[in-house]
């Protein structure tokens, strides 16, 4: 995104503020509009900016997810493996 | 050896003395998993706290300034006195004179806004939940430990790049600057104030414009702050997974301790420093042939994802 689209969006804003803030209640019915459109601008322009850095979407955050579980299933695997150990030497000293 | 405990105790020994052993030697200890744990919950918790910071950035560009209920009243009234008399009120006119400086963006932006924000904010949720159960699996879990570093990769460069975006461009607080210089010109144009009265009042405005100027200045610092401590926090978990087999656990735990004191190359430096700071993590990135290799996938997908602006 343009870097000054953002700042032209602002200072437009900003004057448009000022007119409708300095005009009577009757004018201000009809500038209304408009101002709302300019600061409307400025926040789809904001938010582009954050959107223009977000470096990647639903798939990798399902890739994560994946991982998640593969880690929790080794814990799994592992807590039986250490699990099945301690039965065996239970078992070894019992049987001896 | 008694006869009877060849293939029990094989088995036993294996795993009281065996598999431990095996585990120790190839360095994945539960405090090693421990350790990488925290500090990936660190950088989500900054990187959170990043996020928040936006969202009141984008709050406050648009926000009015706030008025005492007897101004709003005094002006409401003076609104509806004002009207012409043969103009018929209606809800629409009587909401609009009780609050005419509100700003009521469409629902579709802030669906958009929300939408993005939480896209953001949940990729480092997701992010540090991965490592949540890797103390349970610290031995068997290493190869997938690898699997994570692209991630940490482009979760870094997206907060050090969110912190320079912010960077050069700063919040202009609209309203409240607008209606500074309405002020002004009020009292520029009041032709009941003397020329002392006119000059004192003016002097009291510009204290407030300073006032408006460093507010705005401390909101964007407060975003750059927290994007580039998560950016920094990130750099370390990245270090973290990259040393995992390798180093010790009282290496590994110092660089986890490491994160705890990252703030301290940003918090209260100048915005020049916490600039350098952040250059410095994404020099850091770019110029690892690795890193940068990770980081390509992800800033070719910005391009065909981001829309360009259309707004009527």
């Amino acid at each position: 995104m343009n870097d000054k689209l953002l700042e032209e969006a602002q200072a437009a804003a900003e004057a448009g503020d000022l007119l409708y803030r300095q005009a009577d209640f009757s004018a201000k019915i009809k500038l209304k509009p408009d101002r709302d459109k300019a600061f409307e601008l400025v926040a789809v322009l904001r938010r582009k900016v954050v959107e223009s850095q977000i470096v990647f979407g639903q798939e990798e955050i399902d890739e994560m997810s994946s991982i998640r579980k593969e880690i929790s299933a080794a814990g799994d695997t592992q807590a039986r493996v250490i699990a099945l150990g301690k039965l065996a030497v239970a078992l070894g000293r019992h049987l001896a | 050896m008694n006869p009877k405990e060849p293939v029990m105790c094989r088995g036993a020994y294996f795993a009281m003395w065996i598999f431990p052993t095996v585990l120790l030697l190839a360095g994945c200890t539960p405090e090693k998993a421990t350790a990488l744990r925290d500090a990936a919950n660190q950088f989500r918790s900054n990187a959170v706290s990043a996020v928040q910071s936006i969202r009141e950035l984008m709050d406050s560009e648009i926000a009015p300034p706030s008025r005492s209920d007897a101004a709003k009243t005094e002006e409401f009234v003076n609104s509806i006195l004002s009207m012409p008399k043969d103009t018929a009120l209606n809800s629409e006119v009587v909401e609009l004179a009780s609050d005419p400086y509100a700003v009521q963006l469409s629902a579709q932006e802030l669906g958009a806004r929300q939408e993005a924000l939480q896209k953001v904010q949940k990729q480092y949720e997701t992010f540090a939940a991965m490592f949540d159960d890797l103390d349970r699996g610290s031995f068997l879990a290493k190869d997938k430990v690898a699997k994570t570093k692209q991630y940490a990769v482009a979760l870094t460069a997206q907060m050090a790049n969110l912190a320079a975006s912010f960077n050069q461009q700063p919040p202009r607080f609209i309203q409240k600057r607008a209606a500074l210089v309405s002020q002004m010109e009020a009292v520029r144009k009041e032709a009941g104030l003397s020329a002392e009265q006119q000059r004192q009042q003016l002097t009291e405005l510009k204290g407030s414009w300073d006032q408006l100027l460093a507010d705005e200045t401390r909101m964007q610092r407060s975003v750059v702050e927290r994007c580039s401590l998560a950016a920094a926090s990130g750099q370390i978990v990245l270090q973290m997974i990259d040393s995992y087999s390798k180093l010790s656990v009282d290496e590994l735990g110092r660089m986890g301790d490491s994160i705890l004191t990252a703030g301290e190359q940003v918090t209260g430096r100048s915005m020049a420093s916490i600039k350098t700071q952040n250059e410095r993590v994404l020099g850091y990135l770019n110029t690892n042939p690795e890193y940068k290799a990770l980081l390509k996938p992800a800033l070719d997908g910005i391009s065909s994802r981001v829309a360009p602006v259309s707004h009527n």
